[in-house]
């Protein structure tokens, strides 16, 4: 804002003086004039300015949504009233909005007029380009002089926090998830349990049971109430491994590896929990994180939000994450290591866990494309073919500019 | 929404460039409409260039920028280097410049240089025009106006306000700023009088603004004379009885209209004849000798100053042989008007000292320094015989009354024109700028009472519009009471805006009336009832009777009573004012 009116105060200040030193200097009473002339209409500014900034009371109120997804327009609605005992004249409202870019990031309104007791909305949008957790706020209100050339600022610290989870791409196909199954699965959790679930037994009620659990015939039979037990028969259980390494963070912006691994990780998750599968996260994040085994939407929040706030500042490799968390991944499911080539090293240490009845489903983001511009095909055919001959087994790739929806639809179930 | 800002900004920046071309004319002569038309092109120019590629454009503003630059050092080397002609040849490039930026408005930045470069322009108008006169009033005003539309207009383009948006109807703020614009030329004027500007007469910025005028002047009184004495002294030698006074009266007279007359021979002349004029003779009565004798001071007076004068521009001449050894060019060029503005033979001889050692110790060659000392020397004679001859002019007008005719004492009034009679040259500096102040007073104070006279012309306009919706909503109380309580209704909604009490959009009458029952503690259900007078002829189709309408105005006008009640008298003052702006009659 300073920016803006700067050239005009100096200009103006300079004429103003220049006016005074003529005067002096030579006695023409037209300069003299029009010194008193900036003078008073500055003077008589600054009055209605002071008087404005001490006695107007405003409420600010910001309506917005809480979540949203990278590239997302959100939508704001801001409501401004005047409590004060004067009208207000020549003011206006900025709102300072992290989540956006340098050039919308900061959104002015001008009001005219605002009498007593009288309330006016503004209504803005912006765009959300990059994940993250942001504080929208403050508000700074910036009054004016009736002449518009000078203002005092007053800063109201109203703040909204906002979610942009990283954008998610739909998934049409995946490799075959191991299933597992689950010894005891209790009564508690029944609800939760699908068609797979096999019927366990009965035995008496306990306080607390649900009495749709009721084994009525049973009941009958025995005089007192008996319930039904279920054991979970069919049971997918998948972990998602991700290092986010500063140092092998390739690329820029959107298109570096971190982004990349994080938006793969966000639409693998969606697509496995919507399938109702248990989902464990394991991630090198500033510290090594592990999101336990859980489903539904609100797991799928909870991960989501640990990825929209997952810093790129992992200080150990991803062979030191996997022997950390290895313990931690379940018997019977399936690991998903979002990985770069350049990790390949760490794939024999992952090998074993074959034994634990755990399979193994690599993706794997070609990093040199990310460093260099070339023709990626063949670089991404020959890590192919070095891979299966090594570890036999097809791999997903990944490299720069992919589009990722296409890369998984491409996979044959 | 910037083309239109563009547009409008276009339209206030020519207004404004009219104001201060137009005040150049004495200046700018011919170039005047030049310029105008060159602005007006300009800017039509650069309205059509918008959408294109503007480099060109650019690339030939500039070019024509630098000319302009080059023009102006040309012109400033080959100047005297008073402060008077470096004055004018910035005020001509400043309007050479206004014109060339004018082929590139469009850019913001180039339009926003054409409008500053206004200001500092408009400063100087005073002193171009030679005072204070009504046009220039009716130019600052328009000047101010013009300058309080660009700065809206820059205020709303900054926040990217759309101009359809704006109502100058019931525009609170433009409203604020015309009255604070109005307080502010009140108040300057009265800081203005109080703490008046202390009288400077050592300045010699503006002395010679119209310099060039005043030489012309000059010239003509000189020839006039010229004349007149050749006549007289034709008539005194066509008398003369004896060929040797003729011959000698010729003799005298020769010398004496000559061009390149010395100091000696022209005192001579004088003297000479003089003593002719002064012993009356056949044919000269005793009255045209002395006319005559008045006419020959005058004309030797005129004859020193034009030597003066001619002595100061051979000096300039020389000095600008050396075009760029601009600081000796100053420093002498500035002595040498100094000796032409002295008022005594002390001040001439020490500026003349000053003058000799600045020619000795500057940088110019032996041949200048030797042109100029001799051309100084000069200088120095005319005025110290110029300041001489108005000593004994003077003492000869003051002895004259004595011996001839009783003293009389002379009003105050009288004195102050003899005075400037006899000091020309002391006035030159002080002249300017007493009448100047003097004459910005007294415009400075037919101006309180103009702008006294408009705010009452506006408000009696007002008053009477309002009235005239008084009377409109009256004759529809017999006509058509419908019309009347909904039109009242309208009324006095649009004045519980002024009152700071305005409903909502969506909120019914009957709640909004019981929300100002409450805000405003009516007791009587006035505005209720109002309120559902107006529900009933705004939604019902029954015929409603002037009865009705008769109780409406009641209820109408003793809730605006209680309404009154709840505001100081200032307040109400204030907003009394404002529903003369809407045009909202109160009371019906």
């Amino acid at each position: 804002m300073l920016k803006l009116f700067i050239k005009k105060w100096l200009f103006l200040i300079f004429i103003t003086l220049s006016n005074l030193f003529l005067a002096i200097r030579t006695s023409i009473g037209f300069f003299y004039f029009l010194f008193w002339v900036f003078i008073s209409s500055m003077g008589m500014g600054f009055v209605l300015l002071l008087l404005e900034y001490f006695l107007i009371k405003l409420k600010i109120e910001r309506s917005i949504l809480c979540k949203a997804e990278e590239g997302d327009t959100l939508e704001i609605e801001t409501l401004i009233e005047n409590n004060s005992f004067i009208p207000v004249f020549n003011f206006v409202l900025e709102d300072n909005l992290s989540c956006s870019d340098y050039q919308e990031s900061k959104q002015r309104f001008l009001f005219e007029y605002l009498g007593r007791d009288l309330y006016e909305t503004a209504k803005y949008r912006c765009k959300c380009p990059k994940r993250g957790r942001y504080n929208i706020g403050p508000f700074v209100v910036y009054f004016f002089d009736p002449f518009g050339l000078f203002f005092l600022k007053k800063t109201y610290k109203i703040y909204s926090e906002i979610f942009v989870f990283p954008k998610t791409f739909p998934i049409r196909g995946f490799p075959p998830i191991r299933k597992g199954i689950l010894p005891w699965f209790g009564i508690a959790t029944t609800h939760v349990s699908g068609n797979d679930d096999e019927f366990y037994g009965v035995r008496e009620y306990r306080e607390g049971d649900p009495i749709k659990r009721i084994h009525w015939i049973s009941t009958a039979r025995k005089n007192r109430l008996i319930v039904k037990q279920f054991q979970r028969q069919v049971f997918f259980r998948a972990t998602i491994l991700f290092n986010l390494e500063k140092e092998k963070n390739f690329g820029e912006g959107k298109d570096s590896v971190a982004e990349f691994m994080i938006r793969i990780a966000a639409s693998v998750s969606r697509y496995l929990i919507e399938r109702d599968i248990s989902l464990d996260i394991i991630a090198g994040t500033e510290s090594a994180v592990h999101i336990q085994s859980n489903r539904g939407v609100e797991h799928l929040q909870d991960i989501l939000k640990f990825l929209t706030i997952a810093k790129i500042e992992s200080k150990v490799g991803l062979g030191e994450i996997f022997e950390g968390f290895s313990r931690n991944i379940p018997d019977d499911s399936t690991l998903i290591v979002i990985m770069l080539d350049k990790d390949w090293k760490y794939m024999p240490i992952m090998l074993p866990l074959e034994k634990r009845n755990i399979s193994l489903i690599p993706l794997i983001l070609i990093s040199s494309t990310f460093q260099y511009v070339f023709e990626k095909k063949e670089v991404v055919k020959d890590i192919r073919i070095k891979l299966s001959k090594t570890f036999g087994f097809n791999p997903i790739t990944f490299s720069r500019g992919d589009n990722l929806e296409e890369v998984f639809s491409q996979i044959s179930i | 929404m910037r083309d239109k800002f563009l547009l409008a900004k276009l339209v206030f920046t020519f207004l404004l460039l009219s104001l201060v071309i137009f005040s150049f004319k004495p200046v700018l002569d011919i170039y005047t409409y030049y310029s105008l038309f060159g602005i007006l092109g300009g800017f039509y120019f650069s309205w059509f260039m918008r959408e294109r590629s503007s480099h060109l454009s650019r690339y030939l503003v500039n070019a024509g920028a630098i000319v302009i630059l080059a023009w102006m050092i040309h012109a400033l080397l080959n100047s005297t280097l008073f402060y008077s002609e470096i004055i004018l040849i910035c005020i001509k490039g400043a309007v050479f410049f206004e014109v060339i930026m004018s082929f590139n408005a469009a850019d913001r930045r180039y339009l926003a240089y054409s409008q500053a470069i206004s200001l500092p322009l408009f400063m100087y108008c005073p002193l171009i025009t030679g005072g204070y006169n009504e046009s220039l009033l009716i130019s600052t005003l328009g000047f101010i106006l013009c300058w309080l539309a660009i700065l809206r207009l820059e205020f709303y383009e900054a926040f990217n306000k759309p101009l359809s948006e704006i109502s100058f109807e019931h525009n609170n703020s433009f409203s604020l700023l015309i009255i604070i614009s109005l307080i502010s030329l009140v108040l300057s004027g009265v800081v203005f009088f109080k703490f008046p500007l202390k009288k400077v007469v050592k300045s010699s910025y503006l002395e010679s603004i119209n310099a060039q005028a005043r030489e012309t002047q000059l010239e003509k009184e000189f020839d006039d004379s010229q004349t007149k004495i050749i006549n007289n002294i034709n008539n005194l030698i066509s008398e003369q009885d004896f060929i040797d006074d003729k011959y000698a009266i010729l003799g005298l007279l020769d010398p004496l209209i000559k061009e390149s007359s010395t100091i000696m021979e022209v005192e001579k002349a004088e003297l000479g004849l003089k003593s002719y004029l002064k012993s009356p003779g056949p044919g000269i009565e005793k009255g045209e000798g002395e006319e005559t004798t008045v006419i020959l001071k005058e004309y030797v007076d005129k004859k020193s100053e034009i030597n003066i004068k001619a002595a100061e521009d051979a000096i300039m001449q020389n000095l600008k042989k050396d075009l760029l050894n601009i600081k000796d060019r100053a420093s002498i060029a500035g002595l040498a008007n100094k000796i032409q503005n002295s008022s005594s033979n002390q001040q001439v001889l020490e500026y003349a000292k000053k003058l000799e050692e600045a020619v000795e110790g500057s940088s110019f060659n032996n041949q200048i320094k030797k042109e100029l000392t001799v051309l100084l020397n000069k200088l120095k004679e005319w005025k110290i015989f110029s300041l001489n001859h108005i000593g004994i002019f003077f003492a000869e007008e003051k002895s004259q009354p004595l011996k001839e005719e009783e003293p009389k004492p002379a009003p105050a009034e009288e004195k102050q024109p003899k005075k400037l009679k006899v000091h020309p040259q002391k006035a030159g500096v002080s002249f300017n700028i007493m009448q100047s102040a003097s004459l910005f007073n007294s415009i400075f104070f037919t101006m309180l009472p103009f702008a006294g006279t408009i705010i009452l012309i506006l408000f009696f306009v007002l008053y009477f519009l309002t009235k005239k919706e008084k009377m409109k909503l009256i004759a529809l109380s017999k006509d058509s009471p419908r019309e009347l309580i909904i039109n009242l209704y309208d009324n006095l909604k649009a004045l519980l805006v002024i009152f700071d009490a305005a409903s909502e959009e969506q909120l019914f009458p009957l709640l909004y009336a019981e929300l100002i029952e409450k805000k405003y503690a009516v007791t009587d259900n006035s505005f209720l009832k109002f309120s559902v007078k107006f529900e009933e002829a705004k939604y019902s189709r029954h015929a409603l009777q002037p009865a009705d309408a008769v109780s409406v105005l009641q209820d109408y006008n003793h809730f605006l009573k209680i309404l009154f009640q709840n505001y100081n008298k200032l307040s109400l003052i204030f907003r009394y004012f404002v529903t003369l702006l809407y045009r909202k009659p109160i009371f019906i």
